[in-house]
């Protein structure tokens, strides 16, 4: 197992879109897939996903829907909105400037 | 984004089940899935299952979790509070009905009489209102208008010679319509209905267009109908076309009969418009040019006669001020031109002063008698203010010793983890739902008093409907709603700021203290103003005990009265008429006998007329009645010397009077002067002498506040009638045989309209009906604010004694008497009532001047009154107190001293 980390607060979120983004999956789906892209290297604590998602779905940014799922039972698929789709642009360029900034100041040096 | 997610909110709110039921699946199938990825891996399913829970933590955590994400979580708060306030409310049954009721009266009684007020100050249903004038001129005892037929009086008059109408229209530049009016009361028979007294009102042309008011139905009147030769033709109200004409589709072009006159109906007004004056809605508008027709009494008088009243609409951009300069010396002129008209008997021929015209604003309609009704209105809304605030504050006591009761509680809640705003927020909860609840009640309180100024019968009031003014309405709740809100939780946030420790281990004996102190200035308001509402409503009811004991001077009982109106133009045919109207009253079984006389026996209206004894110098104004001959033995009014009238005192024989013991004192100077003679003088005009014949015990004559004043009789035979009021002297109840009376009228004349039929007693009452109102208004309030004042001080002293009862238990315990205690807690409450006592016996002082025109023989600060009510007041307060003192003082002291 490779060594993992505790999700900064507010990724959570951040990563579920981007999961999403991926194709409509139900809520293990979304989170094994988190899993997947992350290679593993994330904690996302299990229980934690269904509020998150409930809260995305309550902002309008996933849509969610009971269908069938690979092994023939009924489960809940959520699916990124348009405005989801935006809002994850925009996180994702905001993450990628803060990100950015903070590499650049965690690696200077004194001059 | 707030669309999607009020919209999420709602559909998750409306189908709580549903989503709870699709949580508890969803999780469901994470923890299956994850379980047999888990036997994938090698686990065995029982412990698969195991870890997969493990690994997912509290299922019950994470739905709550959800449901806070969607919003869920206040709906689910707000829904316990209001489970726990309901709980709450039950407990304690009489605090919540307490404060209910005081909510409901508060804003019940206000509401109505806001709309009431609404409905005399409100503007005329009609376009562009602010644009409307009014005129009127202020005059003196030296002013040169001396006829007049209308409203004129307060040195205002209303009412306009016709001269000075036509001047108006013709010369204004500044208004873009000017149009006269003038009010009638008229017989009409519609739809073979008996003849009724209806409401009516002569216009000119422009009326309608100037006002801007249309026609439900067919048309309004317009200047075509006023020319001389146009047919006769009206504009009903929407009322009456209810009432009378059931609605009638097609009930233009149907004739109605108008004081004997056919008249067709044109149009139907609009539902809303009821005419431009607003305490007296019409029924008929007819155009001016047919007043003469229907015979009033003013309608084709010279210049000489003041009598229409004029408004108009200023064309736009034109002011008031402009308009009185314009026609300021139009009117002066009609002024000087109807002074040279004026009749050979005006008095006071000397006169050169002019009367000063003025332009007010009319969006509110014409009428100057308004004024009175507002007085009134101004008595019965410093009544109702003074309960509302006194509900109030009562109010605001019942919270605050409810607050300080369960300081308790809430220190516990917040020890057990409750947030401070969790707990502010299930308080606001109460006070909302006590908010809410007395709302309602007041409104529905408001729905069915808002026509209480019809229970002041008699009384100068508007009679439109009241509607319930939402405004109002919502002032009056959210003020109340406040003061729940403020009392209810204020002290709350206070108790949840403080650390909940000591007042758990003791009930913080200086907070207490201080809020003892809010307490008893609240009760020391409630006091004094129900001292105020105690000494009115003892000033009204003195007011009517001494009406009651007026003696009148006739027999008030078993009397029927009633007016009838009859033509003008033929005197002869008029006499002939009552002789057979009496007749046919008399036949009627359980008569006695029945005559008439021109003014109503202690009623609206009076007649006065000047006369000089034979030989005499002085003039003297006496009240006047023209009366039929059996009208003494009708009334019985006992003959004191000489003869009563006869039926051979006829119009060619020599002319006759009966006066009472008061004018044979005041004007021939001696007890009995039958035999002497006197003459009427009207103007420089004097009768021809008249023949004192009989004299008669004196009797009330318009008002009974007035002494019994000196009246002059004549025969009915030898004066000019118009119309009289007929006296029906009945064997039992009069209202029993009233409908056989009109029968008999009716086949007398079935175009004779009978108007305020009633008994002699019901009539008397009217005269009183404003003390008579303002006196069961007041003694309600007072009732009220006793009652209120009653439970704020039980509620008090029952607090004071259980925040003592340690206090007291020690004080039994070291010896102290029963009556020590009793007297500990009654002197604390007493300090309070005594200072509002105070306070209350000013506002009693003042607010009694504010009634003192109603008062009859007790002075407004009658000192007797005001100490019966202070000794009402004492005697429920100590009744108020007593019962918490005397439990008080049965206090086992062991038990005491172990309380808390």
């Amino acid at each position: 197992m490779p060594p993992q980390a505790e999700l900064l607060p507010g990724t959570l979120d951040l990563l579920i879109l981007k999961a999403l983004s991926l194709g409509e999956e139900h809520g293990y789906g979304v989170l094994l897939r988190i899993e997947r892209i992350t290679g593993g290297a994330l904690l996302v604590e299990q229980g934690a996903l269904y509020p998150a998602l409930a809260r995305l779905e309550h902002q309008g940014l996933l849509h969610a829907e009971w269908a069938t799922s690979d092994n023939n039972r009924r489960a809940r698929f959520y699916a990124l909105t348009a405005a989801g789709r935006k809002r994850l642009k925009a996180e994702t360029e905001r993450w990628e400037l803060a990100a950015h900034a903070l590499n650049t100041a965690l690696r200077a040096q004194e001059a | 984004m707030p669309f999607p997610r009020i919209a999420s909110f709602l559909r998750h709110a409306l189908h709580r089940s549903a989503m709870e039921h699709d949580m508890a699946d969803e999780l469901q199938f994470h923890l299956e899935r994850r379980a047999a990825d888990l036997v994938a891996r090698g686990l065995s399913p029982d412990a698969a299952l195991r870890t997969a829970r493990l690994e997912f933590g509290s299922v019950e955590k994470y739905k709550e979790e959800t449901r806070q994400s969607r919003g869920l979580r206040h709906l689910d708060e707000l829904q316990s509070d209001l489970r726990y306030a309901w709980r709450g409310v039950r407990k304690n049954k009489g605090f919540a009905l307490a404060a209910i009721a005081t909510l409901a009266l508060g804003t019940g009684a206000n509401t109505a009489v806001f709309s009431a007020f609404d409905a005399v100050i409100r503007d005329l249903p009609v376009s562009r209102p602010e644009q409307l004038v009014v005129f009127d001129f202020q005059r003196t005892r030296d002013s040169m208008v001396s006829a007049y037929y209308g409203y004129c009086r307060q040195s205002m008059c209303t009412a306009f010679s016709t001269p000075t109408f036509a001047r108006f229209r013709e010369q204004t530049q500044t208004l873009s319509q000017v149009w006269a009016f003038v009010p009638s009361s008229l017989s009409v028979v519609a739809n073979g209905s008996d003849a009724e007294a209806v409401d009516s009102l002569f216009v000119s042309g422009d009326y309608f267009a100037g006002l801007g008011v249309g026609a439900l139905l067919g048309r309004t009147l317009s200047p075509i109908d006023e020319s001389p030769d146009a047919p006769l033709v009206g504009v009903i109200s929407y009322r009456y076309w209810q009432r009378r004409l059931g609605g009638d589709p097609l009930v233009v072009g149907k004739t109605v009969s108008v004081n004997r006159v056919p008249v067709v109906v044109v149009g139907v007004m609009a539902a809303d418009f009821d005419g431009v004056r607003q305490n007296r809605p019409v029924d008929l508008t007819l155009s001016l040019a047919a007043a003469q027709t229907l015979g009033h009494p003013a309608a084709g008088s010279g210049a000489g006669l003041w009598w229409l009243q004029i408004m108009g609409r200023l064309a736009p951009g034109a002011t008031r001020e402009q308009t009185l300069a314009q026609l300021e010396s139009s009117f002066q002129e009609s002024v000087r031109e109807s002074w040279a008209a004026r009749g050979p008997r005006t008095p006071n021929p000397g006169r050169t002063g002019m009367p000063r015209l003025r332009v007010r604003a009319g969006g509110r309609g014409p009428d100057g008698e308004l004024l009175d009704a507002q007085l009134t209105l101004t008595i019965v809304f410093a009544v109702v203010a003074a309960v509302l605030l006194i509900g109030c504050v009562n109010l605001a006591n019942l919270l605050l010793v409810r607050a300080s009761a369960r300081r308790h509680e809430v220190s516990i809640r917040l020890t057990l983890g409750a947030s401070r705003s969790r707990v502010v927020r299930q308080l606001l909860t109460e006070s909302l739902l006590l908010a809410f609840a007395g709302g309602a009640a007041g409104t529905i309180l408001a729905v069915w008093g808002k026509d209480f100024t019809k229970w002041f019968s008699g009384v100068e009031m508007p009679i439109t409907d009241a509607r319930i003014d939402a405004r109002a309405l919502a002032f009056t709740v959210a003020l109340s709603s406040i003061t729940a809100i403020v009392f209810g939780v204020g002290p709350a946030v206070r108790a949840t700021r403080a650390d909940p420790a000591p007042s758990l281990r003791f009930a913080s004996p200086r907070a207490g203290i201080r809020r003892g102190l809010t307490g008893k200035v609240l009760l020391g308001v409630q006091v004094a103003l129900s001292v105020m509402l105690l000494t009115g409503a003892g000033l009204l009811a003195r007011t009517l005990y001494n009406f009651s004991q007026v003696a009148v001077g006739f027999d008030p009982d078993n009397l029927l009265v009633f007016r009838v109106s009859t033509d003008k133009q033929n005197p002869s045919r008029t006499f002939d008429l009552y002789d057979r109207l009496i007749g046919a009253i008399e036949r009627v079984p359980g008569v006695r006998s029945a005559t008439h006389s021109t003014v109503p026996v202690v009623g609206a209206s009076y007649d006065d007329t000047i006369v000089l004894p034979a030989g005499g110098e002085r003039q003297q104004d006496v009240f006047y009645q023209i009366v039929r001959w059996n009208f003494f033995d009708t009334l019985r009014i006992p003959l004191v010397a000489g003869r009563g009238l006869n039926a051979n005192d006829g119009s060619d024989g020599p002319k006759v009077a009966v006066i009472n013991e008061k004018m044979a004192r005041e004007v021939f100077g001696e007890p009995r002067p039958v035999g002497r003679y006197f003459q009427t003088v009207e103007g420089s005009t004097r009768s021809t002498p008249i023949e004192v014949v009989g004299i008669v015990r004196d009797s009330a004559y318009q008002r009974l506040s007035d002494p019994l004043p000196p009246t002059l009789f004549v025969p009915h035979t030898q004066a000019p009638v118009r119309g009289v009021v007929v006296e029906v002297r009945t064997a039992g109840e009069p209202l029993a045989i009233a409908p056989a009376v009109r029968d008999a009228v009716r086949r007398v004349d079935p175009e004779l309209p009978l108007m305020a039929l009633k008994t002699e007693r019901q009539q008397i009452a009217e005269t009183i009906g404003r003390p008579r109102a303002f006196a069961a208004l007041t003694a309600a309030a007072a009732a009220v604010g006793l009652l209120l004042a009653c439970i704020g001080l039980y509620g008090i002293a029952a607090y004071d004694a259980t925040r003592r009862t340690m206090e007291i238990g020690i004080r039994i315990a070291l010896g102290a008497r029963r009556s020590d205690v009793v007297r500990l807690v009654v002197r604390e409450t007493m300090i309070a009532v005594a200072a509002g006592a105070a306070i209350g016996l000013a506002l009693a002082g003042a607010g009694s001047r504010l009634i003192a025109s109603v008062l009859f023989n007790v002075q407004p600060g009658d000192p007797a009154t005001i100490a019966a009510a202070l000794a009402v007041m004492l005697a429920v307060a100590m009744l108020a107190t007593a019962a918490p003192a005397r439990r008080a003082s049965r206090l086992d002291p062991t038990v005491a001293l172990r309380y808390e």
